[in-house]
C-alpha cells in the first residue's frame, strides 16, 4: 500500500562540529546526501550500526535538528517553514528505553493528556475523555489513570509512549528501537499493537531497529545506512530476499535464526568499525567489504536501480539497466 | 555420561532476598550440571533470576541475600564451604565472568594495562613484564589491533566492541576452566555479536572451557548451547539438549517463548505474532504450585496447589509441568493450527 509522499528528505546533510584543540574544530558528517521517501501507509525500516547517523536522521526529521543542507517536505511543504507546534500534530515519537522517556513524576493520565493540554484540545472533561479513549486503544485499563510510570511493567510503558504519541492524531510516527528494552513475549504485543494502529488509524512509521528480525517482520520499505549514507533503499521483501549491497547482505547474515548446532555465521566483516570523522575513499565501505573491486578505493559509487531497489556500490552497475 | 568430565554440580540452589514486603524467592532450587567444554544456555526474561543465579554460584550475591543450595560443586571444590579468601581467589582464575556492559565492569580510573595485567598478579606470581606479555598474546587473539598502544588507554577510549574483546581477554588470562557469561553481546551491534560469539567458540574449543551464558535471546541461544536451561519466576522450568528444546519444547511456557519470536522467511511479514498474555507472578511470599499457571492455556485446578513435579521425555530433557510430554506436543500443535 503506497500512496504519495507524506515525508520527503533531498540531498540532506549534516555534520557536528568536533572540538580539536584548543581553536580547531573538525566536521563529524553525521548524515551525508540522504534522499528518502515515506509514502502514507508505509513502516520504513531504518538499519544500520550504531554510530551510522540513524538517530541524527530521525531528529532531522522530527525537525529537532536543522540540517546543513538539504530540504525536509512534511506533506508537500518544507518543515523549515513551519512551526514545532504544528509539526507535533503531524509527526510524532517512540522511544527505546520506556523507563527514561516518561516523567516520573508524572501520573499516567497527565502524561497522555500532556500534549493535549498544551495544544488546547478542547476542554478538560473532553480532553479527559480523550485520554481514557487512547488508554483504550493501546490496551491499557482507565484504571491506571492515577498510576505513576514506576508502577508499570517495561511493556505497559511503552503502551504509554504510544499513547502519548497517539494523542494529537499524527500521521507519522517515529519509532526509535521501540521494543529493544523489552522482553521477547512484550516485543510481540508491541508490534502487534502498531500493527492495528497503522490499520485502524493510517499511520506511517519510521523504525528503526538493530533487530533485522523485527524489521523485517514490520517494515514495508528499508533504508540500509553505512557512515551516514543510506546505501540501499527499497521494498523491504525484495531487500531481505535479494540484498543488493555487500553490506546488507553481511546485516542479514548476522541475523541469528534458531537454528540448533548451526552455530554463528562468518559474516566476514573485515576490520575494525570505522571512524566517522575519518571517512574512507572512494566507497566509504571498502575497507572492510569482503567483494572489493579496486575501483572501490578510489570512486565513489553511484546509486544504481536494480529492480526497483536502490544500491550504492560498483557492483551494482553491471545489473543496472540504464 | 562419563563422570570424569562433569565440571560443575548445582542442586536446589536458591536465593532469598528481605524486603519490606516480605522474603523475595528470587532463585527456586534451581538445578543444572555442566562438563567440560560444554556451552550451557541460561535463557529467560528479564527478572526470572538467570543473572542471580550466576552471581550465586560465585557467591557474589547481593549482602542482603541469603543463598543456598544442597550440592555447588565446581570440579573437586566444594563451593558451600569455602571462605570469602578462597573464593576471591577461585574467581578471575578457574571461574571467570563477563557482564553485559563492559564500561561498567571495567575501572574508569585506570589504564586498560594496568587492569589485565592485575588479573594475572592477582592468581600467579609473575613479573609485570611476564603479564604484560600473556595480554598482548590475548589482544592479539580476541582480534584488538595495535595491542601495544591500547595497553595505555583507558576505558572511555575505546568502543563498545573494543571494551567486550578487553574483558573477554581479561577473562582468559588465568586459562579458566570455566565462563560465566551474563548477556555480553546484548549491547552490541548485530554484526559485532556475530564476530564476538564465533571469537568465543572458538577459544572455548580451544582452551576445552565450559561456559555458561546467559541470555534472552532464543536465536542466539540455538546457535551456541549444548544444553538449555529455561527459567521462569525463579525457577527452572524446562532443561533439555538444544535441538530438543527447539524442535520439541515441552514446558508450555518455552513453547510460548519460541512461538513469539518472528523468524524471518516463516513467520507472516506484518501477521500478528502470538504473544504470552498476562504478567509474571510476584515472587514475594510463599508460593504454591505451578508458577507459570495465571498464563498458561493448559492449566487446570491441579496446577495451583502443591509441589508441581518433574515430567521427563527422556533422562536428559526434563520439564516442570504436571501434563504428560504428549499432552503437551498435542497441545501446542492445536494452538499453532488454531493461529494459521
Amino acid at each position: 500500500m503506497s500512496g504519495k509522499a507524506i515525508l520527503e528528505l533531498r540531498h540532506v546533510e549534516h555534520a557536528f562540529k568536533m572540538r580539536e584543540g584548543l581553536f580547531s574544530h573538525r566536521a563529524l558528517q553525521a548524515v551525508d546526501d540522504v534522499s528518502l521517501s515515506l509514502a502514507e501507509g508505509d513502516v520504513l525500516g531504518v538499519v544500520g550500526e550504531s554510530g551510522c547517523g540513524k538517530t541524527t536522521l530521525l531528529r532531522i526529521m522530527l525537525g529537532l535538528l536543522t540540517p546543513v543542507r538539504g530540504d525536509i517536505l512534511l506533506d508537500g511543504a518544507p518543515i523549515a517553514d513551519q512551526k514545532r507546534r504544528d509539526l507535533a500534530r503531524k509527526i510524532q515519537m517512540i522511544f527505546q528505553d520506556p523507563y527514561s522517556s516518561l516523567n516520573p513524576r508524572r501520573s499516567i493520565g497527565s502524561i497522555v493528556g500532556q500534549p493535549l493540554e498544551i495544544h488546547g484540545v478542547g476542554d478538560s472533561t473532553e480532553r479527559a475523555r480523550r485520554v481514557r479513549e487512547l488508554l483504550d486503544v493501546v490496551g491499557l485499563p482507565t484504571r491506571m489513570l492515577d498510576n505513576y510510570p514506576t508502577q508499570l511493567s517495561g511493556g505497559q510503558r511503552q503502551r504509554v509512549a504510544i499513547a502519548r504519541a497517539l494523542a494529537l492524531r499524527p500521521r507519522i510516527i517515529v519509532c526509535d528501537e521501540p521494543t529493544s528494552a523489552l522482553d521477547v513475549s512484550v516485543q510481540a504485543q508491541i508490534l502487534n499493537l502498531l500493527l492495528d494502529l497503522r490499520r485502524d488509524f493510517g499511520l506511517s512509521y519510521v523504525f528503526v531497529s538493530h533487530n533485522l528480525a523485527v524489521v523485517e517482520h514490520i517494515a514495508t520499505r528499508i533504508a540500509v545506512m553505512y557512515l551516514g549514507r543510506i546505501v540501499e533503499t527499497g521494498n523491504a521483501e525484495d531487500i531481505f530476499r535479494r540484498p543488493g549491497h555487500p553490506y546488507t547482505r553481511i546485516l542479514l547474515k548476522s541475523v541469528l535464526t534458531p537454528a540448533p548446532r548451526a552455530g554463528v555465521p562468518d559474516i566476514q566483516l573485515g576490520g575494525a568499525a570505522p571512524n566517522p570523522m575519518d571517512i574512507p575513499s572512494g566507497c566509504r565501505f571498502h575497507p572492510r567489504c569482503p567483494e572489493v573491486l579496486p575501483i572501490c578505493a578510489t570512486q565513489d559509487p553511484a546509486t544504481f536501480e536494480v529492480a526497483g531497489v536502490h544500491v550504492a556500490c560498483h557492483l551494482a552497475r553491471a545489473t543496472d539497466p540504464k | 555420561m562419563a563422570e570424569a568430565a562433569r565440571l560443575l554440580e548445582v542442586k536446589d540452589l536458591s536465593v532469598d532476598i528481605a524486603t519490606a514486603d516480605g522474603v523475595l524467592h528470587a532463585v527456586r532450587n534451581v538445578g543444572f550440571s555442566l562438563n567440560r567444554s560444554e556451552t550451557l544456555c541460561i535463557v529467560g526474561e528479564s527478572g526470572c533470576g538467570k543473572s542471580l543465579t550466576a552471581l550465586a554460584l560465585m557467591g557474589l550475591q547481593p549482602h542482603r541475600a541469603r543463598r543456598s543450595a544442597s550440592i555447588l560443586r565446581f570440579d573437586d571444590v566444594d563451593l558451600l564451604t569455602q571462605s570469602p579468601k578462597t573464593m576471591r581467589r577461585l574467581r578471575g582464575d578457574r571461574i571467570s565472568m563477563i557482564f553485559q556492559e563492559p564500561m561498567t565492569s571495567l575501572n574508569p580510573a585506570f589504564t586498560i594495562g594496568d587492569q589485565i595485567i592485575d588479573v594475572l598478579r592477582q592468581h600467579r606470581d609473575v613479573s609485570t613484564a611476564q603479564a604484560r606479555e600473556r595480554a598482548l598474546q590475548l589482544f592479539d587473539r580476541v582480534g584488538i589491533s595495535a595491542p601495544q598502544s591500547r595497553l595505555r588507554q583507558y576505558p572511555h577510549e575505546l568502543s563498545g566492541g573494543l571494551r567486550q574483546r578487553m574483558l573477554i581477554a581479561m577473562a582468559l588470562m588465568c586459562g579458566p576452566d570455566l565462563l560465566l557469561a551474563d548477556e555480553p553481546t546484548t549491547a552490541l551491534d548485530v554484526t559485532i555479536q556475530a564476530e564476538l560469539l564465533r571469537l568465543l567458540a572458538e577459544l572455548q574449543s580451544e582452551l576445552g572451557m565450559a561456559m555458561i551464558f546467559i541470555t534472552h535471546d532464543l536465536g542466539l541461544v540455538s546457535r551456541i548451547a549444548d544444553r538449555v536451561v529455561v527459567m521462569y519466576a525463579g525457577e527452572v522450568v524446562e532443561s533439555a539438549p538444544v535441538e530438543n528444546l527447539f524442535e520439541d519444547p515441552l514446558h508450555p511456557y518455552t513453547q510460548g517463548l519460541l512461538a513469539c519470536l518472528p523468524v524471518p522467511g516463516s513467520t507472516p511479514r506484518m501477521g500478528r505474532l502470538p504473544s504470552i498474555p498476562g504478567v509474571v507472578p510476584s515472587l514475594i511470599g510463599a508460593h504454591t504450585g505451578c508458577s507459570f499457571r495465571d498464563r498458561c492455556a493448559f492449566a487446570v485446578d491441579a496446577c495451583a496447589t502443591g509441589e508441581i513435579s518433574i515430567g521427563s521425555a527422556d533422562e536428559r530433557h526434563e520439564y516442570r509441568c504436571l501434563r504428560t510430554p504428549m499432552e503437551n506436543r498435542t497441545g501446542r500443535r492445536r494452538l499453532q493450527s488454531a493461529r494459521t
